[in-house]
């Protein structure tokens, strides 16, 4: 159940299908899907010479060259299609859809082919992009997830998100029993839209049956938005919360000279195996690493340098590409971790995110002293201040006596503008915090684990800015034990009582990078047991809050 | 990893379509004013039936591509493509070959050698040759310095990609014969050592003879053994320079080669082998262009503005002149007219 594995398997399979120079073609979509796991001198060592988008209208008429289209079954890229089959441009046609096409979509490209230009139509199912072994996203930062009411789905994105999962099930050949979160409608009309799927195209979901069954279990980002609220301190999770991964890509061009080459830089475990080995390690093991990394390169351009004999000459030669490739990615890590680092210090994020985590995992009387301190001080940013006042709202919001409306005023006075504290209402509307106060007893509904806390305290503490895990991770380890509760987590239909092997989760709102690193541990740590973690997006705190503020808009 | 094909759906479809577009034909044929069928349309009816032999043929019949229709990229790319597709092929083979021989030649015994070293000889060249010839081909494909049309970046990419290819397998053979290298001079070293050993220390005879040789050497004297021994060596030696200038030529040949060749190859790992940026760059090549453009006929409209000022102010000065020059003539004659007439 390698999520990247299977996507690039997938891409493999529809080039060499096709010997021979081709072009490929693709839509927005495919083309995020397809750079997240596949590279261009990959493809071009497939005699792939020409990659564009389909929506390209002044590509010129090569007859010649083999098509290859890698599209979306959306009603553009069909048409698009279409258009294309029409009047073509290449020699002949290799068709792959991402997902499920109807009929009618067939019956119309067919009507297009009068030429009879295409060979092949395929519906592969890698509708989604596969962003670590065991991490996907739908993509879907931009859209609006509710309908009229924070119950209710926008259709188009519920269409969207139905047809995603549907592949992502596919994809992975599973045909799971599906639980929801109780308290979610969005789960909960999400279940039932995918169970029905699966009914409907029960020859397509006809798989091999296992034992136990998969579980496919969709959670509400609603139940756990304390995560995204935190400092991240892996270096994954950290990059995108202090800079921002776009679809694997790191923009470091507002960093004051730097070199051209730089300026943006690709992060792939896949690609490059130092970020592997180190992209769920924190920051404290990430520095070390990074400094036996740099002597390991200067021992090597020692080397290189003292070119004394012929020898040595050709032996460097000989090492040349992997030494180029390694001072390239070495100064990549090596700049990415200075700014992290730079960062870290210039926010005092260490003492904020101290806060943070004692806000997120004990209840501490003097918490309101140390929010009001850090919001009076200087060198911390706005958004952190943001932050804490959020943090305190979950802990603290539902109790009788609060002081969020004091510490609100606190953020005014110290120069945050009554605009921006306005997240904090619209926060407590989308958490949905006046209904937890009512049904405290219900452990679901309370966002913060007690018992846990309890537990953690006499364990005593490792780390103090990493005390904090998802509550996904506890989710997982509570449905491996058995213990996870149908009234609170039901199933669509039927039940089990044995322990899943495989669990497929998806995240309503957005997964984070730090929930990935979770249940990539429990992958490592639990035998036998695999699990796949997804979401409608990835956030970071920053899109977390500008999702809230969509939100708290319907 | 489920996959669907929607192939035979399709062909279906398609068939129906191009059936009501022959029906259609044919009833138009009816309603021909002759009256009589034609004999290719009854041929046209024929082929678009739905036999699989037909439509294979109809196949084959479409992958050849009138002359016309290759345009922005001549043939000789094609063949180009290949024809370095079958060196790759061909030295992915040779260079296992060589090794195996390396291999071979490298274990010690007491066959002789100078059969085995000629065959490595020969195939190293053989393989260096191919390498230089197919980097020449690709240095020499002419591809354009601005890749504002597709068929520039089609150019562009294929050489990337073929030069990709020769630069693996020269890194590969050069690993090969550097290998091969350090353990020839391995060996040397070796023999060295155990002949200055033997030659300090003659009674202790030579390691690999047993017990029982020992006997039989004794008849012959240790001078003339070291002479023997110092003879076949300088000969080893000499051979095995040789042989070590020979690799070490043909690995610096192969030096410049990569140099070359790396100037073409994308860095991996870094934004330029990323697939959406690379679409991205060709989007803003085609806004740049546009720009250009679009900056262009704004000069040129700026241009033949101004050509108008320039034309309009030249015309001014031209009427200027005409009306001066009348002005003078007139007064000229006025004052013909005056002397004339002071004259009469």
């Amino acid at each position: 159940m390698d999520i990247v594995k299977i996507s690039q398997t997938y891409v493999q399979k529809m080039i060499n299908n096709t010997p021979g120079m081709k072009v490929l073609l693709l839509d927005d979509f495919t083309t995020l899907y397809i750079s997240a796991i596949a590279t261009q001198s990959n493809l071009l060592s497939k005699e792939v010479f020409l990659i564009d988008k389909i929506e390209n209208t002044s590509r010129e008429r090569m007859k010649h060259l083999k098509c290859i289209c890698f599209l979306r079954p959306s009603a553009k890229s069909v048409q698009l299609m279409i258009d294309e089959l029409r009047n073509p441009n290449y020699g002949s046609y290799y068709l792959y859809f991402s997902n499920i096409l109807s009929k009618s979509q067939i019956e119309r490209m067919a009507e297009a082919d009068q030429q009879e230009t295409v060979r092949e139509l395929q519906e592969f199912y890698g509708d989604f992009c596969a962003v670590n072994s065991n991490f996907y996203s739908l993509n879907l930062q931009s859209y609006q997830i509710y309908g009229d009411s924070l119950n209710t789905w926008n259709n188009d994105t519920f269409k969207r998100t139905v047809e995603g999962l549907r592949a992502v099930l596919l994809a992975l050949k599973k045909r799971p029993m599906i639980r929801y979160e109780k308290n979610s409608a969005l789960g909960k009309r999400l279940a039932s839209e995918i169970n029905y799927q699966i009914q409907q195209e029960s020859q397509l979901f006809d798989f091999r049956r296992y034992d136990t069954p998969p579980i496919l279990l969709i959670l509400d980002r609603k139940n756990d938005p304390v995560t995204p609220l935190l400092n991240q301190w892996t270096y994954q999770a950290m990059v995108h919360e202090l800079i921002g991964i776009n679809n694997g890509r790191v923009d470091l061009s507002r960093i004051s000279d730097i070199k051209p080459d730089l300026k943006e830089i690709v992060l792939s475990a896949d690609q490059d195996i130092f970020f592997k080995n180190n992209m769920y390690l924190n920051f404290g093991d990430l520095g070390v690493n990074i400094k036996n990394y740099v002597n390991e390169f200067q021992n090597r351009h020692h080397n290189s340098v003292n070119i004394e004999s012929i020898n040595d000459m050709k032996k460097f030669v000989e090492e040349y590409p992997e030494f180029k490739k390694l001072s390239g990615n070495v100064s990549k890590h090596v700049t990415l971790v200075s700014e992290l680092s730079r960062l870290v210090s210039k926010d005092s994020l260490l003492e904020v995110s101290e806060l943070e985590q004692n806000l997120a995992c004990v209840n501490n009387s003097n918490d309101l002293k140390e929010v009001q301190n850090l919001i009076k001080r200087g060198n911390i940013t706005d958004e952190s201040k943001i932050k804490l006042v959020l943090l305190y709202t979950i802990r603290y919001g539902s109790q009788n006596r609060n002081e969020v409306n004091a510490l609100k005023n606190l953020l005014i006075q110290n120069g945050i503008s009554e605009d921006r504290t306005k997240i904090i209402d619209q926060f407590i509307r989308y958490v949905e915090l006046d209904q937890r106060q009512n049904e405290e007893t219900t452990a679901i509904n309370t966002i913060f684990d007690k018992g846990k806390n309890v537990f953690k305290g006499l364990k005593g503490v490792e780390n103090v800015y990493t005390q904090h895990t998802s509550k996904v991770a506890d989710t997982i380890q509570s449905l491996l034990k058995g213990k996870l509760r149908d009234q609170l987590y039901p199933y669509i239909e039927g039940s089990i009582r044995d322990r899943p092997q495989d669990i497929i989760i998806f995240m309503i709102g957005g997964a984070t990078y730090g929930e990935a690193r979770d249940i990539a541990q429990l992958n490592e740590e639990i035998p036998n047991v695999r699990i796949i973690l997804g979401g409608t997006s990835i956030h970071n705190t920053q899109s977390f809050l500008d999702f809230v503020k969509n939100a708290a808009s319907v | 990893m489920a996959t669907r094909s929607r192939k035979a759906l399709f062909i279906q479809y398609r068939n129906l379509y191009s059936k009501n577009t022959i029906n259609s034909e044919s009833l138009s044929v009816q309603v021909n004013p002759e009256g009589i069928e034609s004999n290719d349309s009854e041929r046209a009816g024929l082929i678009k039936k739905n036999s699989p032999f037909v439509m294979s043929m109809d196949n084959i019949g479409q992958e050849i591509i009138p002359l016309n229709e290759i345009t922005g990229i001549p043939s000789y790319w094609t063949d180009l493509v290949d024809e370095v597709n079958e060196s790759v092929e061909y030295l992915t083979k040779e260079i296992q070959n060589l090794s195996e021989l390396h291999r071979k030649h490298l274990i010690p015994n007491f066959e002789n050698k100078d059969e085995e070293e000629q065959l490595i000889n020969n195939k190293t060249d053989e393989i260096t040759q191919t390498i230089v010839s197919c980097q020449r081909k690709i240095q020499n494909l002419g591809v354009p310095d601005t890749l504002d049309s597709q068929s520039a970046k089609l150019k562009k990419n294929i050489q990337v990609s073929l030069a990709t290819k020769i630069q693996d397998l020269s890194q590969l053979f050069r690993k090969a014969q550097s290998s091969y290298l350090s353990k020839l001079r391995n060996i040397e070293q070796i023999n060295n050592s155990l002949i200055t050993t033997d030659s300090i220390n003659p009674q202790n005879g030579i390691p690999g003879f047993d017990e029982e040789d020992d006997d039989e050497l004794l008849y012959v004297s240790s001078s003339q053994l070291q002479l023997l021994e110092e003879n076949s060596t300088d000969q080893i030696v000499s051979a095995r320079e040789k042989e070590i200038n020979e690799i070490s030529k043909s690995i610096n040949e192969l030096l410049g080669i990569f140099r070359e060749l790396q100037t073409m190859v994308i860095d991996q790992g870094t934004i330029l082998d990323r697939i959406d940026y690379n679409i991205e760059q060709v989007d803003t090549n085609m806004e740049n262009a546009t720009v250009q453009l679009t900056k262009a006929t704004k000069y040129q409209k700026r241009t033949q503005k101004s050509m108008a000022i320039c034309l309009v102010i030249l015309a001014g000065v031209l009427i200027l002149f005409i009306i001066i020059v009348l002005l003078k003539v007139m007064s000229r004659r006025g004052d013909k007219d005056n002397t004339t007439k002071g004259n009469s």
